[in-house]
This record gives structure tokens, C-alpha cells and sequence, in this order.
């Protein structure tokens, strides 16, 4: 049997099993729309965390890194500062967003500052700008899965059949069981990521260098390719920065969703400390595998492909198959979260704001899953007439999805902030973004990232102009900072009472 | 009072300690582990304070959520 299609034979049994756990884990009976977008908000720590972790890693993960480890170095270790700073956002937006859309009932991020600012124009413009950046991101998905489609079975299935099959199984079971089947799937996905790819560092490893010790190749590394271990002087302002821009994965649309998800704020105190341990150490193998790259396979003009490059040459088809379904789940897993949060922002944001009144849950249900269909279809369609301007707008579409920041602390932190405050700065902010993505790339001189740029400009605009303006009602205060204080008061009073008795004990 | 007078204090220590720690993988702490020797577990130096901060880090950020987080 030809190489092709024993990887071809693997990757479709992944799909049927993948498919399977989303048939088996939907909600039995009529879905409620809570139950369909935030799994009635009953998610379980560890489905919790590796739906996280699993939406946090796409394709990039899995063929980006190692392409960015093999042509650039450890520049990439920027991204690791990011991956242990940014989940923090987990706890200090994700437990007061939990509170609040556990007790008024809160599915997507415009719900909450629509609210809390009482106005549907901001709820609106935050919607689009999510949707904005979301379908270039899930665009750039499916481009990652038709490559990897077309790369493993040499040609043999086309880039548009890659992207038309791995749609049409994300669909699959997004439209049969919502989120709790993105949930499950992304925990199968989450663990066949990092248990495969550390199996084909090992091995990979042991073929090329005789054993698992890698000094050998670290020292060679060192000796002949010094350049990619070290951080250039000039490169240490975007390298202290990047993390900033990368706070937006950990409040863009389908990781906020994950807050409201959670049956316990406890998942997200220990999901924002606890998950850098699978993000950092899951590039562990990636940097292996690049490495041996450059010492053994140097030259790749391609360096993306650099990891299924050396799996062809240094392994057997059957892992071959097995790693690139773990580069598809990275891929699907992203995928599907930002599917499902962009229907849920379209039905719950847009759609039920224009229609002015309650929507049923099977009317809601039923326009989400024609939007889920849509969405896909605008992206896969997208994904064929792919432009570097749309790759560009995925590449800064955190920075953008970062641009809710301030107006998220507004409402949950700062009693100051106002509806035009919060509205100017978003405008602001977003601007900012494009301009130093695309025109003024460089301000003054300073080379960090434009999400970088647009937040601070938001900020100083949000500041300013809620300073300016009328604060928000006192009884609205009441309502969400309020809420807040006496729940953080009556916890803060119930330890202080527990550790006077241990101490009298 | 006392109450919050511990947990205000408590946030600032673990803020500084989580502060500092951060700082040791940014300029101008970072700049300094620029280098290959002396190699440990088989990497260079540069390679391993990384990792090695990267992990301190992390463990920081437990102890901040065990001691001091809400919840």
C-alpha cells in the first residue's frame, strides 16, 4: 500500500472518531441556548482546561513554530512569555465575567458591555469587530488543514478537498451538539497534540542522533548555528512586547466563551496558572524536531513544512499519518471554537438585537446553526482566493480582538469608565491598528506590535473621554461592580474566619 | 480592617515576586544569560535559563493563585 494512503487511511479514522465523541457527548433532547453556546454552563476542570488549551493551539503550533524555530531561532520565545502571562487574563477578567453571566444570564463579551454600558451601539460594534477578525482567523484554519490535506497525501488530495473535508466534519458535530461537542472534541484533540508530537520528537530524535540525549545536537546548534540560540540586541523590544498584542487570545471570543462555560470559577483560577504548562512544554519537542532540521535538512524553503518533511524522512508512514492528525486536531480544534463563537455572537449580538425583543431557544438554535453554515462557507470560499492582505489581518487579529480590553476592565473594574469612553477607545484603538500594521509601521522609531500601539492609544482615549463624560448610573454600578465587591468581601470574610480558627486551634 | 491590610500586603508580595521573575526572562536581566557556556542538561546556557525561568515562573504563578487568589 502506498505511503499516501495508509496516512490518508489514519487521518480518516481520526475524523470518524472525532465525529463520533460529538455525536455521543451533545446535549440529549431540545438544546436551550445556554446549553448549545455555553454548555449550560456546566463544563468539568478537566474538559475545561483542555478545551483551553486546545482552542489556544491551532495549526500554527504544530507547523508554524517549528517553521518559525527552524528559519528564525528562539526569537520565538517571545511567544512563550505570552503563553504564561496572557492566560492570567483567565483570572482576572475570566472570575468576574463568570459571577456576572452566571447571575444575568451572559453568553458573549458584547452581552456584558452591552449591558453594562446600556447601549446597543457598543454591543454592536464589538460584535463586529469580533466577527471582523474572527473569519480571517478561521479563514487562515482551514488553510492550515488544506495544506496539510494536500501535503501528506502527496498531491493526491487536492488543497480544496483538504479544506471541504476537515469543514465539513467540524460542522458535523458543531451542528449536532454545539458546545459540549466542541468541548469534547477539543479534549481528544488537546491530548492527541501533545502526546504525538512528543512521540515523534523522541523518535525522530533517536533516528537522527542514535539516542535520546540531545546534547549532541544542541552543542552542534551552538557551535555552527549560533545565531538561532541567541536574541539579537535589537530584536528585545518586540521580544518584551509580543506578549501584549497575545493578550487578545486569552479574551478574544471563543476563550471568553470558555468563562461563562465553566461550572466552577475555581477551574479558572487554576486553568490561568496551570495552563502554561501544557503550552510551554508542548514546544519542547517542536524546537527538537526544528532543530534537527537545520542541522540535517538545511535549506527548506518552505520551513512550515519542516516537521512533516522530517517525519517522511526519519519515520514510518504510520506515525507520519498519526502526527499530521494531531496537526489537523491543532487545527480543527482551533477551528471549531471560533466557528461556534462567531455563530453565537451573530445570533445573540446581532440577530436578537435587531429583532428588539426575546428570541426562543429553537429559533436561536436554528439561526446559529444557519450561521455556523454560512460562516464556514464565506471562509472556505475565502480560503480559496487567499490574498496576503487577509493572511496580514489573521496575523494581527489578536491585537484587534484585544481592543475590548479596556472597556472590559470598565466594566469590571473601573466605576469610571463610560459607554463613550469605552466606544471612543475601541474606535481608537482599532484604528491604530491598521494604521501601524499598515502604514505607519515603525512610530517613532519603535518597532512593537501594532496590537501593542492600538491598546495603548485605547487606553489614553478611554481614559480621557470617560473622565469627561457623565459616569454610568449608580444603580448600574450597583449592579455589576457591586455584585462583585460582595461576593470578593463575603470570600475574603469567610477565609479570614477560617484561618483565625486554625490559628486559635 | 486587618483583614484587608493582610491581603493587601499579601498582593504586593506576590505581585513583586511574580514582578521579578517575570523580569528575569525581559531586558535587561535576559540580555545577560546571552550565551553558551557553561552547557547544563545538555544545553547551552542561553537555551536553559529559559526554560529554566520559564518553569520558575509558572510555579510562581501556582503559588500566587494557591495563596492569594480568590475562589
Amino acid at each position: 500500500m502506498e505511503n499516501w494512503v495508509q496516512v490518508l487511511i489514519i487521518i480518516s479514522v481520526y475524523c470518524v472518531i472525532v465525529l463520533a465523541v460529538g455525536v455521543f457527548s451533545r446535549e440529549k433532547g431540545a438544546p436551550s441556548l445556554e446549553a448549545y453556546y455555553v454548555g449550560g454552563r456546566s463544563t468539568r476542570p478537566f474538559v475545561a482546561y483542555f478545551t483551553y488549551v486546545a482552542t489556544f493551539h491551532s495549526s500554527f503550533a504544530f507547523l508554524g513554530a517549528a517553521g518559525k524555530l527552524y528559519s528564525s531561532g528562539v526569537d520565538f520565545f517571545a511567544t512563550m512569555t505570552s503563553c504564561i502571562v496572557s492566560p492570567m487574563m483567565i483570572y482576572l477578567i475570566g472570575r468576574p465575567v463568570w459571577y456576572l453571566g452566571k447571575k444575568y444570564g451572559f453568553m458573549t463579551q458584547g452581552d456584558l458591555l452591552g449591558d453594562y454600558y446600556d447601549s446597543k451601539l457598543l454591543r454592536t460594534v464589538v460584535a463586529v469587530v469580533s466577527l471582523i477578525f474572527l473569519i480571517p482567523y478561521l479563514q487562515a484554519q482551514i488553510i492550515g488543514g488544506g495544506h496539510i490535506f494536500e501535503s501528506v497525501t502527496e498531491g493526491k488530495v487536492p488543497f480544496m478537498w483538504g479544506c471541504i473535508i476537515l469543514y465539513a466534519v467540524i460542522i458535523g458535530y458543531i451542528l449536532l451538539g454545539g458546545f459540549k461537542a466542541v468541548a469534547w472534541t477539543d479534549t481528544v484533540q488537546g491530548i492527541m497534540m501533545i502526546v504525538l508530537i512528543w512521540i515523534a520528537g523522541g523518535i525522530i530524535l533517536g533516528k537522527v542522533e542514535g539516542t535520546l540525549d540531545w546534547s549532541n545536537m544542541m552543542r552542534t546548534m551552538a557551535e555552527e548555528h549560533g545565531d538561532k540560540l541567541l536574541i539579537p540586541l535589537e530584536k528585545w523590544p518586540i521580544f518584551m512586547t509580543t506578549f501584549l498584542s497575545l493578550f487578545g487570545i486569552s479574551i478574544y471570543p471563543p476563550s471568553f466563551q470558555r468563562f461563562y462555560a465553566v461550572d466552577n470559577p475555581k477551574s479558572l483560577k487554576w486553568l490561568a496558572v496551570t495552563s502554561p504548562i501544557y503550552l510551554i512544554f508542548f514546544y519542547v519537542p517542536i524546537m527538537i524536531i526544528a532543530f534537527l532540521g537545520v542541522i540535517h535538512m538545511p535549506g527548506v524553503a518552505a520551513a512550515d513544512q519542516i516537521v512533516p518533511l522530517m517525519l517522511s524522512k526519519y519515520t514510518t508512514p504510520l506515525l507520519t499519518g498519526l502526527v499530521m492528525a494531531g496537526a489537523l486536531a491543532a487545527t480543527m480544534s482551533s477551528a471549531d471554537s471560533q466557528l461556534h463563537a462567531a455563530s453565537s455572537i451573530f445570533t445573540l449580538d446581532l440577530y436578537k438585537t435587531l429583532k428588539k425583543g426575546n428570541i426562543s431557544d429553537k429559533q436561536g438554535i436554528f439561526v446559529g446553526r444557519v450561521t455556523i453554515v454560512v460562516i464556514a462557507f464565506i471562509a472556505l470560499l475565502l480560503s480559496q482566493f487567499s490574498s496576503s492582505l487577509i493572511m496580514s489581518i489573521s496575523a494581527f487579529a489578536l491585537g484587534g480582538c484585544l481592543q475590548v480590553l479596556p472597556a472590559l476592565i470598565g466594566a469590571l473594574y473601573w466605576r469610571r469608565g463610560t459607554k463613550t469612553g469605552a466606544l471612543s477607545g475601541l474606535i481608537s484603538g482599532f484604528t491604530v491598528v491598521l494604521i501601524t500594521q499598515f502604514v505607519w509601521t515603525t512610530p517613532f522609531g519603535i518597532s512593537i506590535s501594532s496590537g501593542a500601539w492600538g491598546l495603548l492609544v485605547n487606553v489614553l482615549v478611554f481614559v480621557a473621554v470617560s473622565l469627561m463624560t457623565q459616569a454610568p448610573s449608580e444603580a448600574q454600578i450597583e449592579k455589576f461592580h457591586g455584585y462583585l465587591a460582595s461576593i470578593n468581601q463575603q470570600q475574603d470574610e469567610m477565609k479570614h474566619t477560617a484561618e483565625q480558627i486554625t490559628e486559635q486551634g | 480592617m486587618k483583614m484587608l491590610k493582610t491581603r493587601k500586603s499579601k498582593q504586593i508580595f506576590y505581585g513583586v515576586l511574580w514582578l521579578l521573575c517575570f523580569l528575569m526572562v525581559n531586558w535587561p536581566i535576559g540580555t545577560m544569560a546571552q550565551r553558551f557556556e557553561p552547557y547544563i542538561l545538555g544545553m547551552p546556557f542561553c537555551l536553559f535559563y529559559f526554560w529554566a525561568v520559564y518553569s520558575l515562573l509558572i510555579l510562581v504563578g501556582v503559588l500566587v493563585a494557591w495563596r492569594l487568589f480568590r475562589d
